[in-house]
Parts: C-alpha cells; sequence; structure tokens
C-alpha cells in the first residue's frame, strides 16, 4: 500500500472560483525522494496543504476525492493527528519559528502531543545532533542566520518523528551555499531515515543528485510525473516554463541537433559519461 | 525616547541571584514593594524603601539599564514633581516622587531579569490558559520582525517619495498611513501563515500538553518570600498598631 495516496482529488478555495488542483491522481511510497514543482500559482502548496490535512480542516473550500496518508482518510483526521506522520516546513522559516529560542522551538511539537519530558528531551538530544544544531539550543531565532532558521525549521518538524517530510520552498532566501547545504541534508535523512520527502523546488539542479522523481504541475494538475531524466527531458516540462538545469538544455540541444544520446543525463557525472560515451564513438 | 523606555525594561540573559530566583518570586517582590510604597505616604520611609532597592538592582547588574529606564521617563518625574511642588508642596511632592521612583525600579527589575518564556510557564503555573500565556510570549518574539519589517516599508515608500516629516500635525499623522497599511497587510498574511504552522504541531490540539521546563520554586525563593512577608508585616504593625516613631515622622517643612 502506498504511503500516500490521491484518488481523483480536486480542490476550490472557499473563497476562489477556480479549482487549486484538479483531478490529481497520485501514489506515493515510502522512502520515495521527490521533486514537485511548476510555475508559480500552479497548486504546488495546495498539494502539499492536501497531504497534512490543512486542507480541508484549516483552509476552507470543496474537497473532491479521497486522500490516504499511511491508511488514514485525512478527512477524518485532526490536523494534529496528522503531524505526528506528516511533517511541514513552510516557505517563510521567520513565521513558524514561533518561540523565543531554538530549545523550546524544538520542543514545542512534542509539548503540544503531550509526550513524557524524558522522552522529549531524547528527542531533542537526537534531531540537534543530526541536524548541527546543540551550539544553537539557546539562541533566539532572529540570531540565526537564513540557513540555521532552515534547519530549525526542519528539526522542529522531525522531533514529531513523522513519516513524510514536506518542504515548500526551503532554499527560497538562502545564499547558495546555504541551499546546497540544507538539499544535502534532506539527501542524509531521506537516506539515514528512509524519511519520504517531498520538496517543492523552483532552483532544480539543487536536487538532481538527489531525487528518484519529479512531479511537474500546471494549471492545477499534474503533466506529468516519472524519473528526472523522463519528466526533463519532456516536452512538458519545455512548455510549462520550469527552469530547466543547464546541463539538461545543453543535452537537449545536442539531441536536436541529431546526437546520439543513448540516455538522458540529468546529474554532472551523469553528464559526463554521456560524453565519454559519445567521445568514443 | 519612547524606544528607551522599552528597551529598558527588555529582559537580559545574564547570571545572577536574581535571575536565578522564580519569576513568582520577582512578582510578589514587585507587587509587595509597590504595596509598601502605596500604604506609606512618610518621607523617609519612602526613602528607606527605595534605597533599600537599590542594592537589589546591583546584585542584578542592572544599574545601567535602570538608569536609562529613568532617563525615559525623566519628563513624566518633573512633571509629577512639579504640579505636587503647586498642588501639595514639596515635601509631599518629593515623597510622590520617591514613591514612583520605587515603583518603576521594582517592576523594572522584574521585567529586567524575568525571560519571557519564564514568564509565560509562570502565568501557566499561575492558572492562566495557555494559548493566553502562549499569544503573550509569541508577540514578544514578534516584535523585532515587525519592526524589522515596518522598517522596509518605510524605506521603500520613501524611496518613492514620501515625505514623512512634512506639513503640519495631521499632515505629518496621515503621512504614515502609507507605512500603516501596507503593515498590517503582511501582519495578516503572517498571522495566517504563523497559524498554519502551529496547527501543523498540534497546537492547542491536546488537553494534557506537557510543558518541558515547569518552575520551582527554590530555597532562596522561600528565603526571599519570608524575608518580604516580614517587613510587610512589621511595617504595618508599627505603621497601624505600634505608631511610627517621631523620627520617621520628619518631613521638609514647607
Ligand atoms: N489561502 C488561499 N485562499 C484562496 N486561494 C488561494 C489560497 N492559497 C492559494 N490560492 C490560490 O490557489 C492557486 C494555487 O496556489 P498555490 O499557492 O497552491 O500555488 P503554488 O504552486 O504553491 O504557487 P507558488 O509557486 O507561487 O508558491 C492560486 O491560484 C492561488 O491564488
Ligand atoms: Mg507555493
Amino acid at each position: 500500500m502506498p504511503l500516500i495516496e490521491f484518488e481523483n482529488v480536486s480542490f476550490k478555495y472557499g473563497d476562489s472560483e477556480n479549482y487549486a488542483i484538479k483531478d490529481i491522481n497520485l501514489k506515493i511510497d515510502e522512502g520515495e525522494f521527490i521533486l514537485l514543482t511548476g510555475s508559480t500559482g500552479c497548486g504546488k502548496t495546495t498539494l502539499i496543504r492536501c497531504v497534512n490535512g490543512l486542507i480541508p480542516h484549516f483552509h476552507q473550500g470543496v474537497l473532491e476525492g479521497k486522500i490516504t496518508v499511511n491508511g488514514y482518510l485525512t478527512t477524518e483526521q485532526t490536523v494534529a493527528f496528522l503531524s505526528t506522520i506528516v511533517g511541514v516546513v513552510f516557505q517563510n522559516p521567520e513565521n513558524q519559528l514561533v518561540s523565543l529560542n531554538v530549545l523550546r522551538e524544538l520542543a514545542f511539537g512534542p509539548e503540544n502531543m503531550g509526550l513524557p519530558r524524558e522522552e522529549i528531551n531524547n528527542r531533542i538530544n537526537e534531531t540537534a545532533e543530526k541536524l548541527e544544531l546543540k551550539h544553537l539550543l539557546d539562541k533566539t531565532p532572529i540570531e540565526l542566520s537564513g540557513g540555521e532558521q532552515q534547519r530549525v525549521a526542519i528539526a522542529s518538524a522531525l522531533t514529531l518523528k513523522p513519516k513524510i517530510l514536506l518542504l515548500d520552498e526551503p532554499t527560497a532566501n538562502l545564499d547558495p551555499k546555504s541551499a546546497k547545504m540544507i538539499i544535502e541534508l534532506l539527501g542524509a535523512l531521506n537516506k539515514a531515515l528512509n524519511l519520504t520527502i517531498i520538496v517543492i523546488e523552483h532552483r532544480l539542479e539543487l536536487l538532481m543528485d538527489y531525487v528518484k522523481r519529479v512531479i511537474l504541475m500546471e494549471h492545477g494538475r499534474i503533466i506529468a510525473d516519472g524519473r528526472p531524466a523522463e519528466v526533463l527531458y519532456s516536452d512538458e516540462a519545455e512548455r510549462s516554463g520550469v527552469n530547466i538545469p543547464r546541463l539538461i538544455r545543453v543535452f537537449k540541444k545536442l539531441k536536436q541537433s541529431g546526437v546520439n544520446l543513448i540516455f538522458n543525463p540529468v546529474t554532472i557525472s551523469e553528464g559526463v559519461d554521456a560524453l565519454k560515451v559519445m567521445s568514443r564513438c | 525616547m519612547s524606544f528607551n523606555i522599552f528597551e529598558a525594561f527588555k529582559y537580559r540573559r545574564k547570571k545572577t541571584f536574581i535571575h536565578s530566583l522564580d519569576p513568582r518570586t520577582k512578582l510578589a517582590l514587585a507587587i509587595g514593594v509597590s504595596a509598601l510604597s502605596i500604604i506609606f505616604t512618610e518621607l523617609i520611609i519612602l526613602l528607606i524603601i527605595f534605597i533599600s532597592l537599590i542594592p537589589l538592582l546591583i546584585i542584578a547588574k542592572s544599574i545601567k539599564e535602570w538608569t536609562g529606564t529613568v532617563k525615559g521617563l525623566t519628563l513624566l518625574i518633573v512633571f509629577i514633581l512639579f504640579v505636587n511642588i503647586v498642588f501639595n508642596g514639596l515635601s509631599f511632592a518629593v515623597s510622590m516622587v520617591l514613591r514612583i521612583f520605587s515603583l518603576i525600579t521594582a517592576f523594572s527589575l522584574f521585567f529586567l531579569t524575568v525571560h519571557p518564556d519564564e514568564l509565560s510557564q509562570a502565568l501557566i503555573q499561575m492558572k492562566v490558559p495557555f494559548s493566553f500565556a502562549f499569544a503573550m510570549s509569541m508577540a514578544i518574539r514578534y516584535v523585532p520582525t515587525i519592526a524589522r519589517e515596518a522598517q522596509t516599508i518605510r524605506e521603500a515608500q520613501m524611496s518613492r517619495g514620501l515625505e514623512l516629516e512634512k506639513g503640519g500635525f495631521t499632515q505629518k499623522i496621515k503621512n504614515f498611513i502609507p507605512i500603516i497599511i501596507p503593515l498590517i497587510v503582511s501582519s495578516i498574511r503572517r498571522a495566517v501563515s504563523i497559524a498554519e504552522s502551529l496547527e501543523s504541531r498540534g497546537f492547542g490540539a491536546y488537553s494534557n500538553r506537557t510543558y518541558l521546563l515547569p518552575l520551582k520554586m527554590k530555597k532562596r525563593d522561600y528565603i526571599v518570600l519570608i524575608t518580604l512577608l516580614a517587613a510587610i508585616i512589621i511595617s504595618v504593625i508599627i505603621k497601624f498598631v505600634v505608631g511610627l516613631p517621631p523620627l520617621l515622622l520628619l518631613s521638609i517643612p514647607f
């Protein structure tokens, strides 16, 4: 059974005429690391809100279809219950660091769940260790750099021990180096904990070394879903105007100009391999 | 100036005996001292109350911040002094000012040495609902964020030709509208997104919420509280039962 399943899901926000997402069918298995992309307003954030139950419990509107997460129908569970299965890191870290210091931020979710103190302390230690936050525990959010804020936001979702982590443009406000670090961290978490991760990201390049699956949306629908090599070389990707990585654009050009590629390279090392093969023949 | 007053009441992280006291103890201290300085009207006694607070400021290493508070309030103090000299005489005016000094000192000592998190935890343990205490600590958390945003909006509007200092009084107030409106809009948007994040971490979902860092009264708290109580009881007995010795009734003779 897939960990997340959407069956014919559509959603319209209460104050809106149009569907924000339409006819979504989606199956995601445990341990997948997925890139969700598409141009502005195509419904990515809406899709994520459906997974953790903010839709329909927090954002009112018209929800059609069936969403199952870890076997539970999201319509029948509370957001609080779902939060122990699905962690979310929203777009602006400033708005989710609500405590006056990092320690309390990490404790916030487990405290709300009424877990025993000892368990909460263990989780904080474990998570702070893993995400290298030990030295920041008594800092206030405004003392942190953007990258640190984002790491704390991730950590504070992880202290609820979710199986799924959803991130909405986690690198949007970061410099290239911190952005790379955050994505590396996600890659490591995906491997080490078998954490299922969905990242919304416009800088596709950053994720090419990690993701095995790309979901592309347009006007509320999924228009392509598959391995990066399929999706990013597709006409849909070209048409939707997403920021296709340079490397892929180069190889697409090569293909168009008649060069024969035996596979579609996505990462730099695949690109190097492809070039080696080409130069040999 | 108003900003200075705010700064001077803001918590500073320090390691002192006073900082290490339970916030409830410090609250009792502030209220007790206020009560004493309201019960007594005698100049000398008010002076004694005020002077006895100074060692506490020194122990809390907060003299500098306290001076800031007083400086920020100079205008108010001078005003009170002046009005009272005119209507009630010098002796009463000085007493009044001493009283105000004691009140300011007691409460700035409280706010300078109690971390907002401790304050909200104290409120929770005094049976204030969690959502209320949390709202308070979150308000403190977001003050710098909103202040920075206001600054950004101000700069943006000024770069588009807004002149804040132009015009008369009402015009000056009107000049702030292009700053206030975007600030309100963005704050509402921020509030929705904060609410989303709180909701997604189970805020307020279960009634058996854990508090990771509960406050516990220590021996030092009991010592301070007992001393405070004794001081209050003794002074009340002296004032109302025994009567004050003439020496303490001295005042400025006009
Ligand atoms: N809270 C809301 N209330 C009403 N309409 C909304 C709300 N949030 C989003 N929408 C609308 O739903 C549609 C999809 O928005 P969504 O935020 O899901 O897109 P997105 O892909 O995340 O875009 P972006 O890349 O800009 O973040 C848009 O037309 C948007 O205007
Ligand atoms: Mg979005």
